[in-house]
């Protein structure tokens, strides 16, 4: 046991004293924050600017309500919209031109023209340089839309503010019962999660899972193998090598969740309760079971491809065999996401290959039954000591075997005869 | 651990016997040549020793109070180095001295001492990957013996070291020898093994071919190769009752007895009408012995083991 711990001190030493586990440790986390911060400080930057835009009334009667309606202060308290009404010449097109020569030469954003018409075609067009930005277009339509349906309300003899209270729509909340209690929640927040969950999985496995592939490979080419194994057992070395590189890879994964954790408090208290993306302590307690087990399963399986494997080359080969059921329970997020309950979902989250991935999913959008998660860690665990098992007897053979990849055949017998 | 007895030993490999049937008995305070061309069986033999094999018979006794074979009391260096290439050179010893169940500061000790004693303290802090071929076999040889084992074992441990390391290496292995250690010493340079070995055991094919000490196993090859010097008539050299075969080769020949020949009377022949400057009965190297005993033979060179 003793020397299992400095084989895994060592394995663990040599994993994270490299310039990529640091860069990945920290630069990571820097990343994802920037890339969702970066966006909305932007956004905050642009609303400082007030947009200088130019109205050719052609009705007449619009201009005013328009901008009663676009009465929006910058956060220093300067109006957003800086509206002027352009008289239409006896020519549009001379207008038009003369406005598109204030745009290129800076003096204004955008003009709108509305042509006499709009009550009853609907139809104005907005000239800018810049009309991609959908706040402010938006903006604008529904300014325009409001002002042009009640005119044609009021014609109608009816008032306005009456038949928007009439008309106005049934706001559907979308509630999440966790353990009987209620949280705000909705298919584009559980989908970005689970899926946030499921790829930090997916990639700390694989990543961490083809080191220890790599490891064991090395130890062959460099013939470190009959070094080792004449100080300790196969077992031994096996299991302190995807002992080190998993305790590597679960500092990894703590200080990537743990960012989350203070990202999500710290969105908590600057945006509210209801972030597109959180992290609840109950799921880290979950991820955690089904990230050990998982990485204990596929290591294990990554071990055996580097103990049978003479090059990387053959090993890079084999291992997509290993990635397969992890790419197939990627596949199958959207459909578990939806439905966490149906049975195909069920049986997937059952079988250990898929397990991990699955149960993740499933646990985040609606907490299974107890029942199932506890068969599901059970039937985990059992496979892991299984494959152990089998792992202990091909890697005790393969280690030593130098010049060709072992056939099946040759597992199977070295399996069956230890 | 006083001796190492290894009886009707039996390892196989996919139908091959790589070992078999193999009796030995290595003595500590001696250095044991384990002798044998490319896939006799010699790593097999090492390996089953070491416990890295399980025999699929016979009896390894390690005569240590039938404790079994402690991993710890065991230095092994194999014939294709295994050094972490990415550790440092302290880091590594210092690990390789823990998984033999030294403590972190004895291992460290130890391998200071080592390293100035090799001339490599100024490497301490190098990355193994830096170090000459030389430098690292120096390393491996050091990884071999920190944790003071009682059985050694070194395959090879000379390939690349220039000969004042070799020397060095050679004393070191002595000392040892002498301290009571049991030493097992494998090599295809046969000049080593006789200049080094007190005994020695040639296997082939997995078998024993011959075993003893050096004079022992020399006494068992016929001296009948002579090289004479003389003047005068050669009428000697054509009695055929004695001599098999006559070569000459500038100023002496070289004579192949006839199988219990009797050198003497060979002598007394070529007294009666020759002056002989020189007579001189040659003593066969390991060298022959070795090309004697197995040249013949298919050497299973290209066995997988």
């Amino acid at each position: 046991m003793n020397k299992i711990l400095k084989i895994v001190r060592r394995e663990f030493v040599e994993i994270v004293r490299r310039k990529s586990f640091l860069i990945g440790l920290f630069l990571v986390p820097v990343f994802v924050v920037a890339s969702i911060l970066v966006p909305v400080l932007l956004a905050r930057v642009d609303v400082g600017k007030q947009k200088r835009i130019a109205v050719v009334d052609r009705t007449g009667i619009l201009y005013g309500p328009l901008v009663n309606r676009l009465d929006e202060r910058l956060e220093d308290g300067r109006p957003e919209y800086l509206l002027q009404e352009v008289r239409p010449g006896p020519d549009l097109e001379t207008t038009r031109r003369q406005l598109t020569s204030e745009i290129n030469a800076g003096k204004l954003d955008a003009y709108l023209v509305v042509p006499p018409d709009v009550f009853e075609k609907s139809e104005a067009g907005f000239y800018g340089q810049n009309v991609s930005d959908i706040r402010q277009v938006g903006r604008l339509r529904s300014a325009l839309t409001h002002i042009v349906v009640a005119h044609r309300l009021a014609q109608r003899g009816l008032d306005p503010d009456e038949v928007s209270e009439w008309t106005r729509r049934v706001q559907l909340q979308t509630l999440k019962i966790v353990k009987g209690k209620e949280k705000k929640s909705g298919f584009a927040r559980e989908y970005f999660t689970s899926f946030a969950f499921a790829m930090l999985l997916y990639m700390v496995t694989i990543l961490y899972g083809i080191m220890v592939m790599r490891g064991v490979l090395e130890e062959k080419s460099t013939r470190m193998v009959e070094v080792m194994l004449s100080s300790v057992d196969p077992l031994q070395m096996m299991a302190g090598k995807i002992l080190g590189i998993g305790a590597a890879s679960l500092v990894q994964v703590t200080v990537w969740i743990g960012v989350g954790l203070l990202a999500t408090a710290y969105g908590r208290m600057a945006f509210g309760p209801n972030l597109p993306f959180a992290i609840e302590t109950d799921m880290v307690v979950y991820f955690g079971i089904y990230f050990i087990l998982g990485y204990f399963l596929y290591a294990t399986l990554y071990a055996i491809i580097g103990a049978i494997c003479d090059t990387e080359q053959d090993a890079q080969h084999l291992q997509i065999l290993v990635i397969v059921p992890m790419i197939l329970s990627l596949l199958a997020m959207t459909f578990i996401t939806r439905q966490p309950n149906a049975a195909p979902s069920v049986v997937m989250s059952l079988i250990p290959f898929f397990a991990p991935m699955i149960m993740i999913v499933r646990v985040n959008v609606l907490t299974p039954p107890m029942i199932e998660i506890a068969a599901s860690v059970l039937i985990l665990i059992g496979t892991i000591a299984g494959v152990m098992w089998a792992a202990a007897r091909i890697y005790r053979v393969g280690i030593l075997m130098r010049g060709k990849r072992a056939t099946l055949s040759e597992m199977v017998r070295w399996v069956r005869h230890g | 651990m006083r001796r190492i007895v290894l009886r009707q030993v039996t390892k196989t490999f996919d139908g091959v016997r790589a070992v078999d049937g193999l009796d030995l008995a290595v003595e500590a305070g001696e250095v044991y040549g384990l002798l044998g061309p490319n896939g006799a069986g010699k790593t097999t033999t090492i390996r089953t020793v070491l416990g890295i094999y399980a025999p699929d018979s016979g009896k390894i006794d390690y005569d240590n109070g039938g404790t079994g074979l402690s991993k710890d009391r065991v230095g092994y260096l194999p014939e294709e180095r295994g050094l972490y290439p990415k550790m440092r050179v302290m880091d590594l010893l210092i690990f390789l001295g823990e998984i033999k169940s030294l403590s972190r500061p004895e291992a460290a000790g130890r391998a200071g001492e080592w390293l100035e004693r090799m001339g490599l303290s100024e490497w301490s802090n190098r990355r193994v990957d830096q170090l000459s071929k030389g430098m690292q076999q120096k390393l491996q040889f050091i990884a071999t013996i920190i944790h003071d084992p009682d059985l050694l074992i070194l395959d090879e441990p000379f390939s690349g070291l220039d000969p004042i390391n070799v020397a060095v290496l050679k004393e070191i292995m002595q000392t040892l020898t002498n301290e009571g250690k049991i030493l097992i010493f494998s090599t295809h340079q046969m000049e080593d093994a006789e200049a080094l070995c007190d005994r020695i055991c040639l296997i082939n094919r997995g078998r024993k071919v011959l075993e003893g000490t050096v004079p022992e196993v020399k006494s068992m090859y016929q001296r009948d190769r002579l090289q004479i010097a003389f003047d005068g008539s050669d009428g000697f050299l054509k009695d055929t009752k004695l001599v098999r075969q006559a070569e000459h080769r500038g100023n002496h020949v070289e004579v192949e007895l006839q199988v219990g020949a009797d050198p003497g009377e060979l002598l007394r022949r070529a007294l009666s009408g020759a002056r002989i400057h020189r007579f001189e009965v040659s003593e066969p190297s390991l060298r022959d012995i070795f090309l004697m005993a197995v040249g013949g033979e298919d050497t299973g060179e290209n066995r997988n083991e």
